[in-house]
Parts: C-alpha cells; structure tokens; sequence
C-alpha cells in the first residue's frame, strides 16, 4: 500500500513539476527535487520498510514546505494557477502523511 | 565563600545551555559541534554560596591537537577550578566517559553530569545513575538543560562535594601500560619543573603521544606516543562493561533522527534537498519580505524630503537629509531581509539540519583537500566572516586551518547583502531572489576553488578527517531562535549605528565640500578619480572607485555611499539614478568585485590574531587579485554576450 502511496505521489509531483516548469523554471525545479525524494523511496523500499515511512515523512513535509513557499511568494500577484492548486493539495496530504508517520519512530 | 566550577565536555553535548541554565545566562547555543571556542563565565548565588561557572571549549579528549581542545586542557592544567562538571550526553555516553577517564585523574574534585535524559527516555533508554556513580567513583547527576531537570540537584551535589575531600581516581590498565606509567611517574615526580602538573596523568598523555605534553616533558627512555592504542583500547573496553551495566534500552526501532538522516544524508538527492532548501531561503528571505523593506523606503525617503523641506540652511539639511538620513536609511531599509534570512537559517541550525549539510558536502570537501570541518566555518561566514574565522580554531591542521583563514573572507557575510539587493533590485527585479542566490552560490564557489588553489600552491598535504558529532534533531524553540536572529542581526543596526552612521558623516563632508554639494567636484571624486584609472578595464567609474574604498571599512558602506553619491539633492530613488548611468554588465561585474575583494578592517584584525600578520597582507592581496579577475571575467563575458 505504501509502496503505491510513493508511487502516485512520484507521479503527482512530476506532473507538478511540468505544470510549474512554464510558471517558474526555478521552483520547478525545487518540486522535481523533492517528487525525487518520493522516487528514492521506491528504490531504498526492498531493504528495510521503515524506510519507505522515513520517505513518505521527510517527502511530505518537503512538500508541506513547497506548499508554504508557494502562498506567501504568490499573496502579492493574487494569481493561483492549477500548478498552484496541485502543490497545495500535495502540501496538505503531505503533512497529514508526516503528522501520521512521525509516531511510527522513535 | 566562593567556588569556581568548570564545564567540559565533548562538543554538543549541551554545555552551553547547561552553563545558562545554571547561570540563568543567555550566551548562544547552537545545534552542532565547536560553537563554543573560548572560554565563557558566569556567576550563581546557591544557598548563599557564590558559584563562578566556566564554560569550557567541547572536546573530545584532554590531548591537545586543535585550538579550542588546547583552550579547554590548559584551563583545566594551568587554573585548576575547585569542582569539575564532566558532562555527557546520555545518547552518546561511550565518547563522553572516555573524556571522563581523562578528566578524573586530574586533581580535582569531579562530578559526571549525564545531560538530555529527557531525550534518552523518549528514545527508550533507562541510566541507572546509582549503578554509574558505584562504577566511576565520584557522585553522578542526571540533567536536562533544555526542561530544566537535575538543575537543582546539580547545585546542591556542587555545595556537598565542595565540603568532602578529593577522592582519588585511578583508572587501571594491563600489567605493561601500569609498568611504563610508573616508571614515567617516578621520574617526573624527580623533576622540580613537573611538581605543579599531576605525574600520573603526565604520564598516560607521554605514552598517548600528546604533543604539549612531549614538547613540555622532552625525551626520556620510553617511546612518547609508543602505547596509544593500548590506552585507548583499554578505556573503551572498560567503557563498554560499565554500560552494559548502566544502560538499559527497549526494542530496535528506528529513531526519527536515524529516519531523517536516511533522506536528508541521501548518497544522491542530500546535496540536491540542501541546495533546494537554500534556493527558498534566499527567494523568502529577498522576495517574499520585499514589500516590508519598500514601507521602510518609503519611510527614509519623507523623512529625507522633511529635513529638505524644513531645514533652511543649505548645508545642515544636506548633511541630515543626503548624509545622515540617506546613508543609515539606504542600509536600514534591509534589515528585514537580514532578520528573515537569519531566521530560516536559525531554524536549519537549531533544528540540527546545518551540520548535516557539512556532512553532505564533505565528500567534496574532501576532494578539495578540505574536510567538512571547514565547512562549517563557511557557514558560519554567511553570518559574519569574524566568528568564522575564531571558529576555526576547531580544525587541528594547521595547513587546512590557514587555507579556511584565508578563503572565508570570499563566503558572503550579511554585511555584503545591502550591496547584492541593491543592484538586484534596480537591475533584476523580477529574477532578485535568483539573483543574490547566484552570487551566494558564486561565493562558496570561489571560498572552494581558493582552497583548492593555496592548497595547491602554498601547502600541500591531505586532508584531515571530518569528526563531526552529528546533533539530534529537535524542534527549534522560539525562544532561542529569537536569540539567534538577534544576536546576528544586532551586528548589522549596531553597525548602523556607529561606524556607519560616522561613515556617513566622513563621506558628506567628503561628497559636499569644496563644490558645495556638487559631488563630481568633490574631495571623494578626487579620491574616487585616483583608483578609477586601475579599475577602468572593469567598467568602473569614479563613484564606483570611491564607494569601494570606503566599503573596506564596512562592507555596507557601499551602500551608503552610493547613495550620497548620487544622491544630492534629488527626490528621486537611488535605484533610478543608478540606471541612467551604468548597464547591467559594468554593475553585476561590480556585484562580484565587492563579493570578493579585500575584507572588511574587523576581518583582517581576526586574521591578523588568528594566523598572524603576514597573512594579512597576503589576505589583502590575494582577494584583491581574486576580485579584479573575477570581474574582469564577468565584463569580458557579459560584453561578449550582450
């Protein structure tokens, strides 16, 4: 299940990334960073699972993160796209996802 | 009656907050190794007892290799305090009891502070402090600086302590160590020079090989250095049985620190997620807090037009309106570019991220012939280059501790912003953020290709291991991510307040005499006039001559005088004037000469008692050529490319 969580969020974030790659080549940048972050997830899963929560936690607050970088940059134009509305949703399912793992450790 | 008490400790294992929650002092603490490199004091009433606090460099052991482990060992040697605190951190007790074992055979009365239980418990761990006491024979106090816990109980273990007698502690290695130690012991004791100096102890850091303690002692029949391993290995292994005493811990479960480090440290995306990071900080910190500094603009610019307006004298509201108001105003108005980035770069730190970006980078750092020590000194450079400079009295090689002296002047300190968001903002509007994230970037590219290059020429040799105790990651607290924002950005408006302000009035007197208020033909021009002829091929005419000699005193003072410059008089923003006069290549050369070029007077002071005065011209030299060629580069490019 977690492993189709990465995979569909890896997927969301690259579109993110093609949406805001027109808007503003730098940020998109930033958000095809962080989709990586879910990518490497799916890569480092076969050896230990809590590391696919480490993934989907540090992954969601990057997101959470972007989400914030992305209002407050934006407040001043007024102007949200649907890029805009995309990395919103990507920042609250992010820090719900965070919110949830972190009990998972230590 | 009065008592002094030391702390020491390995580096962040939370002396400083314990040393300011004893003290109820507010000295700066940060997340991460080697903040702390000289020593700090403070003062407590207990009980009617005066208890002076010292806090001590952290260090890893009482062999003297780097600057601030030789600060922390002769404190102890040549001061002896009356009670020392050996503090360590109860998630890494192994290194912190090895100092210990150090520590308790010299003559003085000791106590072991566990510090972060709090932390220890949350991760599951159980120290039983009865057990630890029985075991390392002096009186043991479970603390946490940051809730306050043992605080109190620390104090009256200091009052009872203070009032028995010394116990002495004896650490017992195998039969040969014992053999040599005692053969060196009877011989030092026969020495008039070593009576002052515990012979025992001289002689376990004569065979660990101590250089201090070579140099002091000279030869004698035995081999210095002949069994460090032996000691080591004997310290450990008795370590190892105490803990397992000592230490009770549930289940393997992963830690959230151990969590975080797998994404944050990844082999591939670690220095992609930190560059990132650094990319918003910078675009927050210049973009998004812009209209904040424009209110402030606008702020400085009617009070300019005010003294204009009410001041009859020509001259007195010139030196108010165009001197004092224009050249504090013109730096004042990015103060809250400084705090904002100040702050984020304060939650990366106090959170433990920024030590692990030097952790990151030290794989490349150590291509470069540098370890991720020197980093650390680079991002402290961002802040202000003189604490960078002190603080790389934590790197034990004194090859690799010159090469960081003498390229963390081209690391961008705060002082540098004003001039970077100045031409950003006239130049690049819409790109700022990108823009001074470019020449932050351009700044650390050039602070490592410099080491590469005096590595190269003046020194060869590799580079020292990066030792770099890993902090854990804890929330930032507010209270301490103000102090940190203030502590830094205080330097920038007191600043203002001085050398700025009195720089301001220089450059008037300077700008408006003789021609009465018309630069072009003032004392500056001539001054200005007199530099240009070498810094014509780089496009830069007298005002920008002149605004570069007077940044040699604060680097802010660019600003300043830029804004006098064109100033007199006019209504109009600076920024306008400047585009009617030069072109985007002549000001982004200019943007990397002041990046580079010679150091701030406060700067060279910290190199010249750092490293010595030779280096200090060589610093000037050296950044002025590093400076002049980049620039050059830069206009021959751009002129290129346009």
């Amino acid at each position: 299940m977690k492993k189709v969580i990465l995979v569909a969020e890896t997927v969301v974030g690259l579109l993110c990334f093609s949406l805001f790659l027109k808007i503003d080549w730098m940020f998109s940048l930033c958000v095809l960073v962080f989709s990586s972050i879910y990518l490497f997830g799916i890569i480092d899963s076969g050896k230990n699972p809590q590391r696919i929560d480490a993934h989907l936690m540090v992954g969601g607050t990057m997101f959470f993160i972007s989400m914030i970088f992305a209002i407050t940059n934006n407040l001043p134009h007024l102007e949200f796209s649907t890029a805009h509305l995309l990395i919103i949703v990507m920042g609250l399912v992010g820090l719900i996802q965070a919110l949830i793992l972190r009990l998972k450790f230590k | 009656m009065a008592l002094r008490v030391a702390l020491c400790g390995n580096p962040n294992v939370g002396k400083t907050s314990l040393f300011n929650a004893l003290t109820g002092m507010r000295q700066y603490v940060a997340n991460w190794a080697g903040v702390t490199v000289e020593v700090k004091e403070g003062i407590r009433n207990w009980q009617g007892v005066k208890i002076d606090f010292v806090d001590l460099p952290g260090t890893y052991s009482l062999s003297s290799f780097s600057m601030d482990e030789k600060i922390a060992r002769e404190y102890l040697l040549y001061k002896t305090p009356d009670i020392l605190l050996v503090i360590v951190d109860a998630l890494s007790m192994r290194q912190g009891l090895y100092l210990f074992l150090e520590a308790a055979e010299l003559d003085t009365k000791t106590i072991l502070v566990v510090n972060a239980v709090d932390e220890a418990r949350k991760q599951g761990i159980h120290i039983d402090r009865q057990e630890l006491a029985k075991h390392t024979g002096v009186p043991v106090v479970l603390t946490s600086a940051v809730t306050g816990e043992g605080i109190d109980d620390l104090l009256d273990t200091i009052l009872r302590i203070s009032s028995s007698d010394k116990k002495k502690l004896q650490f017992i290695f195998d039969e040969e160590v014992e053999k040599m130690i005692k053969a060196l012991e009877s011989e030092f004791i026969s020495r008039p020079s070593l009576q002052s100096f515990p012979a025992r102890w001289l002689a376990i850091k004569y065979l660990e090989g101590d250089p201090q303690t070579v140099a002091l002692i000279g030869q004698t029949q035995v081999v210095a250095g002949s069994l460090r391993e032996k000691i080591a290995e004997g310290r450990y292994k008795h370590i190892d049985l105490i803990l397992k005493e000592v230490l009770k811990t549930s289940g393997e479960v992963m830690t959230m620190s151990d969590a975080l480090d797998h994404v944050l440290t990844h082999k591939y995306i670690g220095i992609p997620i930190f560059l990132t990071l650094m990319y918003m900080t910078f675009t927050f910190a210049f973009q998004t807090i812009q209209p904040i500094c424009d209110g402030i603009e606008a702020l400085f610019t009617f009070l300019s037009d005010l003294a204009r307006r009410s001041i009859a004298n020509n001259t007195i509201s010139s030196l108010i309106a165009d001197g004092i108001i224009s050249g504090v105003g013109s730096i004042l108005v990015f103060v809250p570019n400084i705090f904002a980035l100040f702050l984020i770069l304060g939650i990366m730190e106090e959170s433990g991220y920024l030590p692990r970006a030097a952790f990151v980078v030290d794989r490349i750092m150590y291509r470069l012939k540098l370890s991720g020590r020197s980093f650390m000194s680079f991002l402290l450079g961002f802040g202000c280059t003189v604490p960078a400079i002190m603080s790389t009295r934590g790197i034990s090689d004194q090859r690799e501790r010159t090469i960081t002296v003498l390229s963390v002047p081209f690391i961008s300190c705060s002082a540098r912003l004003p001039v970077y968001l100045l031409i950003a903002s006239v130049f690049f509007e819409k790109e700022k953020g990108m823009v001074v994230f470019s020449v932050y970037l351009l700044s650390v590219i050039v602070a490592l290709m410099s080491a590469v290059l005096l590595n190269k020429i003046l020194f060869k040799g590799e580079p020292s291991f990066l030792v770099l105790e890993l902090p854990r990651y804890r929330m930032p607290k507010v209270k301490n991510l103000l102090l940190y924002v203030w502590y830094r950005g205080k330097h920038f408006l007191m600043k203002a307040g001085t050398i700025i302000f009195l720089a301001s009035v220089i450059l008037w007197i300077l700008s408006y005499f003789p021609a009465s208020g018309d630069p072009t033909k003032s004392f500056a021009s001539e001054i200005g006039r007199a530099l240009s002829v070498l810094l014509k091929p780089l496009g830069f005419d007298w005002r920008l001559s002149t605004a570069l000699i007077f940044g040699t005193a604060a680097k802010e003072v660019i600003v300043s005088t830029l804004s006098m410059l064109f100033g007199f008089g006019k209504v109009e923003s600076l920024g306008s004037t400047l585009t009617s006069f030069y072109d985007p290549v002549t000001v982004l050369s200019f943007l990397v000469f002041a990046m580079a070029y010679i150091p701030c007077f406060a700067t060279l002071g910290s190199i010249s008692s750092e490293i010595g005065k030779r280096y200090l011209i060589i610093s000037v030299i050296y950044s002025l050529a590093v400076a002049y060629l980049l620039a050059l580069l830069v206009r021959l490019l751009g002129g290129w490319l346009v």
